[in-house]
C-alpha cells in the first residue's frame, strides 16, 4: 500500500531515532577513572592552562630534544627523570607522565574534585624541589631583597608557562614583552631615566646587567641566571672589560625613545579628564549674539528704517510710479 | 493629485513619521547592540534621555496642579483647561517612560521596581509614583477619550462608562495631587540626596524641580491650547480663560524666580569644592548661555515681565512667546542640573584636583530623543484632530447632554 | 448613584462617596505593605565577621599586580578594573599609589538609591551585587563618591587576557547593562570559611588582590577579631580612609606612606 519512497521515509525515521537514543545512552555511560592523573585530565576542567602548559618549559621537560641528548648520552639515568617527570619512582624506574604536569606542583587530585578545593602551595620551597640545587644559584636568590621581602617565584614568572609575566601599561593595555617592562612595572624610578641611557639605546635589559652575568651571556644547561639581582663589576666586565682602563670617547646617545611605560594604552568608553571644563562653545557665543543683536535690532528700528529708506529711496519712488 | 494629498495636515504627520521612523531605527539599534552606541560613559551615565524623561514629567504636571484648582479649590471655570492639561500630562508620562525604558541597561527588566521594593531609594518612589499616577492619568483622561466618534457608535456602552469616571475627578484629582507633590519634588531629590556631588547636595532642589515642574507644566498646557487653536478650527479656546491662567504664572515665575535666582547666588559664596566648579560651569563655561539667557532671561525674566504686563499679556503672540519661554527654560533648568553635576568629576585620592569631563549626546541619542518629542507631538495632534482635547465650549455641551441622560432614564 | 443628586451642578463625587473611596484606597495602601516584605535598606548589619582591607601605601609600588589578578578571577573585561591603581604624590623621591578597590562602605550611597535593592549589605559588610535584580539604571554609578562602579556599556566576549597567566576566573561573566564592582572576592572568602579557612591568613580564603600582591601592601581581615591582622595594624599606626567626610563609613583603610619608612 505503502509507495516506495514512503518506506524509505519511514526506515530514514527509524534510523534516526535508534542513533539518537543510542547516542544517549552511549554518552551517559563511561565515567572517569580516578585512576592516573595525567595533564590532559586536568584540562578537560581547565581548559586555560593547556595551551600555555604545553608551549612552556614545564610541558617541554620530557619531550625537549636537548634534554633527551643530553640524557641518552649520558645513559638514561634516573635522576634526570626525578624533576624532569611526573612522579618517578626510583625503585620501580618508573613515572606517571612526562614532563612537569599539573600533579608535580599541585599533588593528585582527589576523587571528587571540584567538591574538595585543591590548595595552591606558592611557596618557593615547591620551585625549590626541583630548582634549588646548587647548580642553579639558589643561594643567590635567598639573599636577593626580593626574597627577603616575602615574594616568590610567581611573583615574576607564570608557573605553568614557567615564562616570565607579561605587564602591560598604565591601563593594562597591550602586554609587553619587553623583560625591562616587568622590572620597570614595580621598580618605576628607573622607567623615566632608563630609556633614555645609552644602555637602553643598544637594546640592553634589565636583565642584561642585573640577572645575567653569572654565566658570561651564555646559557647553559642546569644553571639559573643569578637572582641576587645584584649589578656588580662582573656585569660591566662583561661587555667593557677592554675599557677598563684605557681613555674612551663619550657616547651619544642616538635620539631618544619614548619609555614605553609613559605612552598611554588606547582606551574604549573611558571618559576624557581634563583640569579646565570645555571653553564656552562658539555656537553658544554667536547665538548669544544673534539675540543681543535681535534686541538691539528691535531697539533701533525705527533708526534702522529711516536709514533702509533713505538708502532704497529711489527704488521705491521708481517702485510707485 | 500630489496637492490634494499634501495638506497642511498631512505634511505635518509626514514630517512627524520621517522622525518617529528615525527613532524607531535608533531604539531598534539600542535594543540589539546595547547602550555603548550611545556617548553615555562611566562618569557621564545619564544624559539626553535622562533629561527628555525629567522634562516630560515636569511638563506634564500641568495635569495635577490644574485639576487640584478645579476640583479641589472649586475653580469650575478652568475645568476646560484642566481637560486639556490631563490629556497633554498623559502624553508627558508616556513620552517619559519611553525615554526611560530606553535607557536603562535592561529593559525588559523595567517591571523590577514594582516587584522589588527598596523604599529608601528616590528614584523607586519616582518610578512608583510615576507608575500610579500614569493610572490615574489614564481614568481621568477616559472622559476625553470616550469623545471618540467611532468608539461612541461602535462600543457605546464602553464609552458611556469611561464617561462616568468623570464623575470620580475630585478623588482622581486630590490622588493625583499627592502622587505629583511626591514625585515632583522626589525627582529634584533623587539628586538632591547624592552627597558625592556637592553641587547636586542641597534640600532645595526638591522644591525647585516642583515649582518648575507647576510653571512649566501649567505653561506648556497653555501655549499647546494657543497654539491648537490658531492652526485649526477644530480646537476651540475662551481667550479669557487662558488670559487669566497666564497671569497666574507670572506670579508663580516670581517665586521661582526667587528660589532659583538664590539657589545659585547662595553658591558663590567662598570656595566649596565641587560646588563652586559647577557654578563656574553654568556661569563662565560651555553652559552659560544655557543658564543665563535659556533659564534667566528668557526662561524666567522676561516671561515674567510680559505675562504681568496687562498690554503684553493681553496681545496673543507674546502671551504664546512667553508661555513657550518657560517651558523651554523648565528643560534647560533640567540639562543643567543634570549634565554639570555630572561633568564636574570629584577626586576621591587625596590631593587630586577636581576635573571636568565632558559630554555631547550621539547621533543615536538625538535620533531616538526626537522621535519621542515627535511621539509628543503626534499624540497632541491627533487628540485636537479626533477628541477635542482643546475644546473650551464642550463642557457645557456635555453638562446638558448628561443632564438629558439622566432626565430620561429616571423618567421623568 | 442615586439620581437625586445628579444634577449638573453636583454632577461630580459626593463627599459620602469620596470618604468611602479613600478608606479603600487606604486599605489597598495598607495592605501591600503587609505582603512585600520592604526591609529598608540605610545601614549595614553586623555580623559575626567585619571583613576590611587594609593598604599600606609606604609598600605599594604601583605595579597594578591587584588589577590583573582581579580582572582574571573575576572574568572581568579588560577595557574595565574593578580595582584600579592611581599615582597619589610622591614622598621624598618616591612615587605613591593609591589602589582602589570598591569600598564596601558602613552607609554605601550605593545600596540607598538603588530602586530594585539589587545593590545590598551582606551580614559581613560586603556590598554585594544581585546581577539578575538590577535593571540597569545606573542611579548607584551617579551615587558612588568614590566611581568603584563601572557599567556593562557591550556584552563581554571572546578571552580574557588576563587568565590564565594572572588568575582563573571564579566567578561567572555579568551581562550587558549592568554595573559591576569589586566584590571582595566574597566567592572565595565563602569557599574558605567552608573549609575552615580564616580570610586574610590563608591564600584560599583571601581576595585575589591581596594574595597577589608581591610586596604585602595589601592585607585583610576581620575586624571583630581583635587579634587579626587588620585589628593589629589599626591599633598600631595612623591610617585614613578616602573621602572620610561624606560619612560614607569606607571598609578600607590606608596606611600613609611616611618618608622614613620608606626603605633604599
Amino acid at each position: 500500500m505503502t509507495s516506495r519512497f514512503d518506506r524509505l521515509l519511514i526506515a530514514l525515521m527509524f534510523a534516526l531515532v535508534a542513533a539518537g537514543v543510542t547516542l544517549i545512552i552511549a554518552s551517559a555511560q563511561g565515567e572517569k577513572s580516578p585512576a592516573v592523573q595525567t595533564s590532559t585530565d586536568c584540562v578537560v576542567c581547565h581548559t586555560e592552562f593547556e595551551m600555555t602548559w604545553q608551549n612552556g618549559a614545564h610541558g617541554k621537560a620530557g619531550s625537549d630534544p636537548i634534554f633527551l641528548d643530553e640524557w641518552t648520552k649520558q645513559g638514561k639515568p634516573g635522576a634526570c627523570l626525578v624533576c624532569h617527570t611526573t612522579g618517578y619512582d626510583p625503585a620501580t624506574a618508573t613515572y606517571k607522565a612526562d614532563g612537569v604536569t599539573c600533579e608535580a606542583c599541585h599533588g593528585p587530585a582527589p576523587a571528587d574534585h571540584p567538591k574538595t578545593p585543591m590548595p595552591v602551595d606558592r611557596s618557593t620551597d615547591l620551585c625549590g624541589r626541583c630548582h634549588s640545587d646548587t647548580r642553579f644559584g639558589w643561594q643567590d636568590w635567598k639573599v636577593s631583597t626580593h626574597y627577603q621581602r616575602g615574594m616568590d617565584c610567581a611573583t615574576c614568572h607564570d608557573p605553568h608557562s614557567a615564562a616570565l609575566k607579561k605587564v602591560a601599561g598604565p591601563r593594562t593595555g597591550e602586554q609587553s614583552d619587553n623583560v625591562s617592562q616587568l622590572c620597570i612595572n614595580c621598580h618605576k624610578e628607573s622607567s623615566m631615566d632608563f630609556s633614555y641611557t645609552a644602555h637602553a639605546q643598544k637594546d640592553i635589559s634589565c636583565v642584561d646587567c642585573h640577572v645575567k652575568h653569572l654565566e658570561n651571556g651564555e646559557r647553559t644547561a642546569h644553571t639559573v641566571p643569578d637572582h641576587s639581582f645584584n649589578a656588580s663589576l662582573d656585569s660591566c666586565n662583561t661587555c667593557h672589560a677592554e675599557q677598563m682602563h684605557s681613555p674612551t670617547e663619550a657616547i651619544a646617545p642616538e635620539g631618544t625613545t619614548e619609555p614605553a611605560s609613559a605612552a598611554p594604552a588606547e582606551e574604549m568608553k573611558l571618559a576624557s579628564v581634563t583640569p579646565e571644563p570645555e571653553p564656552v562653545s562658539p555656537i553658544g557665543f554667536s547665538a548669544l549674539a544673534g539675540i543681543i543683536g535681535l534686541a538691539g535690532g528691535m531697539v533701533l528700528a525705527p533708526w534702522l528704517e529711516r536709514w533702509y529708506h533713505r538708502t532704497v529711496k529711489h527704488t521705491r519712488e521708481e517702485d510707485h510710479e | 493629485m500630489l496637492k490634494k494629498i499634501l495638506t497642511p495636515w498631512t505634511a505635518w504627520l509626514g514630517f512627524l513619521g520621517i522622525i518617529l521612523l528615525g527613532g524607531l531605527i535608533a531604539g531598534i539599534l539600542v535594543f540589539w547592540k546595547g547602550l555603548g552606541i550611545t556617548n553615555l560613559t562611566d562618569l557621564v551615565p545619564w544624559g539626553l534621555w535622562i533629561t527628555i524623561d525629567l522634562s516630560s514629567i515636569a511638563l506634564g504636571a500641568g495635569a495635577f496642579s490644574l485639576c487640584a484648582g478645579v476640583y479641589l479649590f472649586g475653580l469650575k471655570r478652568y475645568q476646560p483647561i484642566a481637560r486639556t492639561a490631563t490629556f497633554v500630562g498623559l502624553i508627558g508620562y508616556t513620552m517619559a517612560t519611553l525615554a526611560l525604558i530606553l535607557d536603562i541597561g535592561k529593559p525588559e527588566r523595567f517591571w523590577h521596581s514594582l516587584v522589588y521594593w527598596n523604599t529608601h531609594s528616590l528614584l523607586w518612589e519616582v518610578t512608583m509614583c510615576v507608575v500610579l499616577y500614569l493610572t490615574v492619568l489614564v481614568f481621568e483622561a477616559m472622559p476625553i477619550i470616550a469623545n471618540l466618534e467611532w468608539l461612541r457608535k461602535r462600543l457605546p456602552k464602553i464609552a458611556a462608562m469611561m464617561e462616568r469616571v468623570h464623575h470620580y475627578a475630585p478623588f482622581l484629582a486630590i490622588v493625583g495631587l499627592g502622587l505629583s507633590s511626591l514625585h515632583q519634588s522626589s525627582l529634584g531629590a533623587t539628586y538632591g540626596v547624592i552627597k558625592a556631588r556637592p553641587f547636586w547636595f542641597k534640600p532645595e532642589m526638591s522644591v525647585l524641580f516642583m515649582l518648575s515642574a507647576i510653571v512649566g507644566g501649567i505653561s506648556l498646557t497653555l501655549f499647546a491650547s494657543m497654539l491648537a487653536s490658531r492652526l485649526t478650527s477644530k480646537a476651540k479656546t475662551n481667550d479669557a480663560l487662558i488670559e487669566r491662567v497666564a497671569h497666574f504664572v507670572g506670579y508663580l515665575l516670581i517665586g521661582y524666580f526667587y528660589f532659583r535666582a538664590w539657589d545659585a547666588l547662595s553658591t558663590t559664596y567662598t570656595y566649596d569644592p565641587g560646588r563652586s566648579e559647577g557654578l563656574n560651569l553654568i556661569t563662565k563655561g560651555p553652559l552659560a548661555f544655557n543658564f543665563w539667557i535659556v533659564e534667566m532671561l528668557f526662561g524666567m525674566i522676561v516671561p515674567m515681565i510680559i505675562l504681568l504686563y496687562k498690554p503684553a499679556r493681553t496681545n496673543r503672540f507674546w502671551r504664546m512667546v512667553a508661555l513657550l519661554l518657560v517651558a523651554a527654560g523648565v528643560v534647560a533648568f533640567r540639562w543643567d542640573t543634570n549634565i554639570t553635576g555630572l561633568l564636574v568629576v570629584m577626586p576621591y585620592v587625596p590631593g587630586q584636583a577636581i576635573a571636568y569631563t565632558s559630554y555631547k549626546p550621539s547621533l543615536i541619542e538625538i535620533m531616538a530623543g526626537a522621535a519621542i518629542i515627535a511621539y509628543g507631538l503626534t499624540a497632541f495632534s491627533l487628540g485636537v484632530k479626533y477628541l477635542r482635547v482643546v475644546d473650551h465650549s464642550l463642557i457645557e455641551e456635555e453638562h446638558a447632554k448628561v443632564k438629558v441622560e439622566a432626565v430620561e432614564a429616571v423618567g421623568i | 448613584m442615586s439620581d437625586k443628586h445628579n444634577t449638573p451642578a453636583e454632577k461630580t463625587i459626593n463627599r459620602r462617596e469620596f470618604l468611602r473611596l479613600t478608606a479603600v484606597g487606604v486599605a489597598v495602601a495598607a495592605g501591600t505593605r503587609a505582603v512585600t516584605s520592604t526591609k529598608a535598606s540605610s545601614d549595614a548589619p553586623k555580623g559575626k565577621h567585619q571583613w576590611a582591607m587594609v593598604i599600606d601605601q609606604s609598600k605599594c609600588t604601583g605595579c597594578n599586580y591587584c588589577t590583573l589578578a582581579c580582572q582574571a578571577h573575576n572574568d572581568v573585561n579588560p577595557d574595565i578594573q574593578w580595582n584600579i591603581v592611581v599615582a597619589d604624590g610622591m614622598v621624598g623621591d618616591m612615587q605613591i599609589f593609591v589602589p582602589r578597590p570598591c569600598m564596601h562602605c558602613e552607609k554605601a550611597p550605593c545600596v540607598e538609591v538603588c530602586p530594585v535593592k539589587a545593590s545590598y549589605y551582606r551580614d559581613d559588610g560586603i556590598v554585594m551585587m544581585d546581577y539578575d535584580r538590577c535593571i540597569g539604571c545606573r542611579y548607584c554609578q551617579v551615587a558612588c563618591p568614590y566611581e568603584a562602579r563601572s557599567f556593562n556599556w557591550e556584552k563581554f566576549t571572546g578571552e580574557n587576557p588576563a587568565v590564565p597567566e594572572w588568575g582563573t576566573p571564579e566567578v561567572e561573566r555579568r551581562p550587558r547593562g549592568v554595573p559591576e564592582k569589586c566584590s571582595f572576592c566574597y566567592q572565595t572568602i565563602d569557599r574558605g570559611l567552608a573549609l575552615g579557612l580564616t580570610p586574610g591568613i590563608d591564600p584560599d580564603a583571601t581576595p585575589a588582590c591581596v594574595n597577589i600582591c608581591p610586596t604585602g601592601a595589601r592585607m585583610f581581615g576581620d575586624l571583630n577579631d581583635p587579634e587579626s591582622l587588620v585589628s593589629r595594624v589599626l591599633h598600631e599606626n595612623p591610617s585614613y580612609r578616602l573621602r572620610e567626610n561624606l560619612g560614607t563609613g569606607p571598609r578600607v583603610y590606608y596606611l600613609p606612606a611616611f618618608a622614613e619608612k620608606k626603605e633604599a
